[in-house]
Order: structure tokens, then sequence, then C-alpha cells
């Protein structure tokens, strides 16, 4: 009797397969990133081509998280276990930002590609091509210091210098899977890093009233963007008494002289976080709370990574002087 | 004579393979109008050099990033399986002197309770196989308690989407079996899920293959055979000499694949909009039972669980879901071998309903009600394990951090074997989880 059964189920399964099968290969090149930014920068590589390269449409990315959701608590739907199951390339951030929810749905996605755990030019960490600020000495290397990471802060794509790294280091990879868009790739990295140096210039010069001021951060992300424009962000003294750890009542007391002493100006949060305590620090310091995405697609109008970088850069600029 | 002139000779020469290159440079920059094509060819050659020199500057620069990652990493010990090790303890209070609390892992006794320590293992194995080993220890009065709850392999790299399993593993039976007591939302295991699966959970020896569909849609076809013998298998090969409605059970050998245990599951899931993903299951156990030497069990069930995390997050906060697990078994008790007692078809039933709710960052609160009943066998409404039940289970969670957590749970219990009296459970637990960071399941 069970014989027969499984036999049957056997059958079963082998008759949707073969109905299925067909479905799979669509596009040539599926391009599947963790998070919004890396989506942003394969697009730099890929999408801007006149129609006349005509093979646009083989290559396909999708990103599993959103630029609105926190990256490191990324809801594992069971859909992007079938997402990862199609890609033929993973571009992950690295660093453990995803570790809190990718592994798991890799593990199950059954895709020999995602396999390599390190990188591979199928598994691509954008961590490789940069260099990583706040590595934590060994001494401090504990948990008890809260969500550290020990390769270093993983918000390294918010400086434009490390944009372009990435965007070079993906290029590379990306002519070794397909050859023949190479001249294509790398004329796009071209046109991109040119485009991001003539910004710098631009955003540098809007930033220089902000050269040097004292900030602060709810959590510990934009490290990167405080080096690529030279502000003064306050290490230690966040809104967060430690990484990954809400704000308490405790911290929060001991933080308001300390602000008021070290004369910050502004204090930066991501648009998901409450608003509560940022508030209430602000009402109690000559600081100006700042809301500045840290992702593309954080808030409207950061649809791509320059447009993220404008966004951000007019928002603290606006802040700082309407002071 | 001759010896001077050559002299003269070398030393005339030497003097023009010193000065030929000068006397060249200095034609070059004073004829510079009349001759850029050598101009444009030392141009050339220093732009190359130049470019030679930047690929090894970058060559170089990689090598020194890629030394000093190789010895952040040796500190990481990359080799080393990750490693976890989860504490889950209670202070608890019940009603009733007997309390209702069956699962291996619910806390049992008034006043404290060792409920597991668990030791993960996860990692590669090698480019073919990942592992993942799970050793739990509970202390059940007094004596401590060694349990291998899992340890198997999982291909890694096998084509057309298929992976097997292999080892010691949880039946992936329904949306809960698997989970390991540190990550269930409430500090009991659910009624209907004690009673059909054991106090431990189905588990056992056996092969797993499982099988991902091509379609638009995540739909996931498992199947596993196991061996089932013991307490973590009582529905089917029983321990020898526990009963099961009265029936006791014997000793039976595993003579042919018909003495194993198969099951079948599939699994999809949806995303009605970006905040909503319905995952639903289908699953049956199929396999022989101790009760008489050629009697069957056939358990099955189905689980749905709707998510709701809205686009804005913190912490992944907001969240809320609604989970749920419908079970039916159909458990052939046979006549045992002094015909004391009669072939007699046993059948339970029941389902437990879910609400969590993270309604803001570190703070969950949860809502649990649960229904079970049988029928048939020997006297099945004085049967603990078997008679109609009720139970209500709110509960409150206070995620401290990512790797330690208080939780509070009230348990409101009706049983038809205690004269469907009110009993009462209160739990305080506390738990954490020592090393590797877990990650968090849908």
């Amino acid at each position: 009797m069970i014989h027969t059964r499984i036999q049957h189920y056997l059958k079963f399964l082998c008759i949707i397969s073969l109905g299925l099968l067909p479905s799979q290969a669509l596009a040539t090149l599926n391009v599947v990133t963790s998070l919004p930014e890396y989506e942003a920068l394969v697009k730099e590589i890929v999408g801007w081509c006149s129609p006349l390269c005509g093979k646009r449409d083989e290559i396909t990315i999708t990103s599993l998280g959103r630029g609105t959701e926190d990256l490191h608590f990324v809801n594992p739907k069971p859909s992007y276990i079938r997402t990862l199951n199609n890609a033929d390339v993973l571009i992950q951030n690295g660093a453990g930002v995803e570790e809190g929810w990718l592994p798991p749905l890799i593990a199950v996605s059954k895709n020999p590609k995602l396999v390599p755990r390190f990188d591979s030019s199928t598994r691509i960490m954008a961590a490789q091509f940069v260099d990583m600020l706040q590595v934590p000495p060994a001494t401090k290397a504990d948990r008890s210091e809260g969500h550290i990471h020990l390769l270093g802060n993983p918000h390294f794509h918010l400086s434009p210098t490390n944009a372009v790294l990435i965007v070079e280091g993906l290029t590379e990879k990306f002519c070794f899977l397909e050859p023949d868009l190479c001249p294509t790739f790398t004329r796009n990295f071209h046109s991109f890093k040119q485009r991001i140096e003539k910004k710098l210039l631009v955003w540098q010069k809007q930033m220089k009233p902000l050269q040097n001021i004292n900030v602060i951060e709810y959590h510990r992300t934009f490290a990167y963007l405080a080096e690529s424009f030279g502000f003064n962000l306050v290490v230690g003294d966040e809104l967060e008494p430690k990484p990954g750890i809400p704000p308490s009542a405790t911290h929060i007391r001991k933080l308001i002289p300390r602000i008021n002493t070290m004369n910050v100006k502004l204090i930066l949060i991501e648009p998901f976080h409450e608003r509560k305590t940022p508030t209430f620090v602000a009402q109690r310091t000559p600081a100006k709370v700042v809301v500045i995405p840290s992702t593309v697609g954080g808030v409207p109008r950061t649809d791509d990574y320059i447009s993220l970088i404008d966004t951000i850069v007019s928002r603290l600029v606006a802040a700082y002087t309407s002071r | 004579m001759i010896q001077k002139m050559r002299y003269t000779w070398i030393i005339s020469l030497i003097f023009i393979a010193i000065y030929t290159p000068n006397l060249a440079n200095a034609k070059d920059t004073t004829t510079h109008p009349l001759n850029s094509k050598n101009t444009q060819q030392k141009l050339d050659a220093l732009e190359q050099n130049y470019e030679e020199q930047q690929v090894e500057i970058k060559k170089l620069k990689q090598e020194l990033k890629q030394q000093r990652r190789g010895l952040l990493n040796s500190t990481i010990a990359r080799f080393n399986p990750k490693i976890a090790l989860n504490g889950l303890f209670t202070a608890a209070g019940f009603s009733d002197d007997e309390p209702l609390n069956f699962g291996g892992h619910d806390p049992k006794e008034n006043g404290f309770n060792v409920q597991a320590l668990e030791l993960n293992f996860r990692g590669a194995i090698d480019p073919y196989f990942s592992a993942q080993v799970n050793l739990n220890t509970f202390i059940e009065e007094g004596e401590t308690i060694v349990e291998l709850e899992e340890g198997f392999l999982t291909t890694q790299a096998l084509p057309y989407n298929v992976q097997l399993m292999g080892g010691q593993f949880f039946t992936r039976f329904g949306n809960m079996n698997h989970i390991h007591a540190h990550a269930w939302d409430f500090v009991d295991q659910p009624i209907i899920l004690n009673r059909l699966l054991g106090p431990d959970g189905l588990r056992g020896p056996g092969l797993q293959a499982s099988w991902l569909a091509p379609t638009p849609f995540y739909l996931e076809f498992i199947g596993s055979a196991q061996q089932a013998r013991g307490e973590i298998a009582i529905s089917f090969l029983g321990k020898e000499g526990e009963t099961v409605g009265g029936h006791i059970l014997d000793k039976r050998a595993i003579n042919d694949p018909n003495d194993l245990l198969y099951m079948p599951r599939v699994v999809s899931s949806f995303d009605f909009t970006d905040a909503m993903t319905l995952k639903i299951g289908g699953s049956a156990l199929l396999g022989p039972n101790s009760s008489s030497p050629d009697a069957r069990t056939h358990i099955y069930g189905v689980d749905m669980k709707l998510k709701w995390q809205p686009r804005r997050t913190m912490m992944g906060y907001p969240f809320a879901s609604l989970e749920s697990e419908f079970l039916y078994r159909d458990y052939e008790a046979g006549s045992d071998k002094n015909n004391t007692v009669f072939e007699d078809p046993l059948e339970d039933w029941g389902f437990y309903t879910q609400l969590i709710y993270g309604f803001q960052p570190r703070w969950v609160a949860g809502l649990r009600f649960e229904y079970a009943d049988g029928h048939g066998g020997i006297e099945q409404i004085d049967d603990d394990l078997r008679s109609k039940r009720y139970r209500v289970s709110p509960n409150i969670s206070w995620v401290t951090s990512e790797f330690s957590r208080l939780r509070l749970q009230y348990n409101l219990d009706f049983a038809e074997s205690r004269e469907n009296e009110a009993n009462h459970g209160f739990f305080l637990q506390w738990s954490f989880a020592l090393g590797e960071h877990g990650a968090h399941q849908f």
C-alpha cells in the first residue's frame, strides 16, 4: 500500500515538474541584491545604456530588502526563497548586515550558485571592495558592547568614493559573467565615475558650512558619510547606548549635558527610527533633529545612488542653515 | 704607439657612450618642434610605464587588503563551526497538584524549571554539504537528561532544485514541530502537538528530500522517511510498555520499508501586498504503530501563517502574525497478545491558533487558543492525553536584546479529565543565546 502511495506521489511530482520546467529559462542573467543600494548600483552598470545595446532586457535586477526597512531586520518571506533560487548572481553588502535574515533563506534556496560562502563571481560581497571604518579592537570585540560588527561599520555605501570602488569591482565581476557586454559595462562604469566625481565637488561645496561641526547619530550608520564630507561625527555618543540597544532614560539623561558641552549641532536619524527620543533630546539641547535616508528608496526621490546623496546633502544643509 | 692609440680609442668610446644619450636629450629638447615623433614615443613609453605602475599599485593595495582581512578572519576562526548555546529557564506556579503540562521542554513543576540548555553547531562541511547539530539538556526531577535533538547533513550543490537531508532530524511536519524550544512564541508546547507528535516533538534518524517548484510563487514539496521508534515517535513505534488509549505498546521489529515513517508535505506562500504574507501547508504522516504487529497510524495536518509587517519598521517592529495548525490522527489500535483488549480505532484531533503582535521595538504580546479532543479507546474521558481540553494563554515578552528575553505567561486550562475545572498556570521565563547570532525565521 505504501509502495503504491509513494509511487503515486513520485508520479505526481514528475508531472508537475514537467509542466513547470519551461518557465525557468527566461532571462539570461538574474541579478538579486540583498539591499536596494546594490540594485541601484547594478543598474548603473547595466541599465543606463542606449537601446542600441539591445541586451539590457536580458538582465533582471531584484532587491530583497527595501529602502524603507531596517536592513538588519528584513522580513524573511518564503517568496524570497523563490527569488534566490532563480538568481544567477547574488550581491550582498556583507560584513554582517544581512546575517539576521539572509543565511537561512540561502540555505534552503537550492541554488548551487549561491553556495560559495565567500567571494566568487556568483555570490559577491560588496565589503571586499572597500576599506572599513570602526573595526572594533580585539579588546572590545565582545557582545557586552552591543551588536557590533567584527569586520567594521558595514554602512560603507554612503561614501561616494566607496560607491565608485564598489561599482568598479562589480563591473569587473559582470565582465567575467557576461564578456560580450563588458564594453558597455565598462563605459557605464566610467560614466558613473565621472558623474560622481563631478557631483562630489558640488556636494563638498554645499557641505562647506558643515565642516568640522559636531554631529551625533541614532545608530552608527553615517561614519562614511561624515568622512566624505568632513563633519565631525561624535563616535560613542549615539542615542543608542550601544549599537542595537535602544535608548534608555539613564543614557539620554547623561547624553543631554554632553550634547550641550560638545556643542552638537545636528542629530542624525533614519526614516524608520522612532521620533520620541530624538525630539526629547532636541527640546533640551540646541541640536536639531534631521531625518536622512541611509538607503536608496528610504524616502521619496531617492531612486538612484546620486539622488540619494543629493537628498542627504540637501537635507543636512537645510537643517543646518535653518537652525 | 699602437697601444696608446688603442687607449684613446677606448676612452673616446667610453665618452661617446656616456654622452650620447645626453646629447640626444639635448638635441631632443632643442629640436622639439621639429621632432615631435620622438617626444610622442617617449611620452607613450612613460604613459605605459605609468599605467603599469598604476596596475601594480592597485594589485599591491588589493594584496594588502586581503592580508589585513586574512588577519581578521583568522581571529574569527573561519574554519570553526558557528556555535550557539541557548538557555531557557522558567519560574512556574500551577493551581493543580498535577500540572497539565506534559511537553518534554515545558515547565512542569511549581518553582524553578530548566526547560532547555541547548548547544547548537552549524557550518559548512565541504563545498557539497552543510551540517547542523543540536544537543539538548534539561533537568527533570533533579536528573539531568541529555538529548540528541538533531544532527544532520544537508546537500548544498545539487541541481534541479533538489535538496537532500540525512541524519537525525525533526520531521518537517506542519509549522511548529521542528522549532526548537528557545524559539517558541509561548513557554509551552501546543496541546495537540504534544498529544500526537510527542512531548519532545516527532524526530528520528532518516532521509529527507525536498524540491522547490519553479513556479512564480513559493511552492515546495518535502518528503521524508524516518525510523519512528521510542519516546520521540509516540504515535508510531512508541516505547514498549507505554499505553496509547489504554492499549499497551509491544515491541515491534522493523522488517521492511512499510515499517518506516513516511511524511509528504507541500508548502506554499503568497505575498498579498508588500506587508502581508501568507504561508500555507499540508502534511501527512504514515507509519506503523506498536499496539499490534500490523497496526498503522495516519496523521494529517494543515497549517497556515499570516504575517503582517509594514514597509516602515524599526528593528523589525511592528509586526503581527496569525498562526494556526489543525491535526487529526487515525490510530489503528490492534488487539494485544493476550486478546484482553480488542481492535479499536482511535481518533484524535485538535488545533491551536495564536496571534503574535510585536507592538513596539522589543515588546511582543501573544494570545493562544487551543482545543483538543479524542474518540474511542479505553477511559478516553479520564485520559489527560486524549480527553476534551481547552486552553487560553496570553503572554507578553520583553526582548531585551537579540540575545536575551524575558516572558510572562498565564494559562487558563479546562480538561474533561479534570472535571472541566479551571486550571491555572503562571510562568516567568528567561532565556539567553550565547555565541553565534541566530537568524530570524519567517
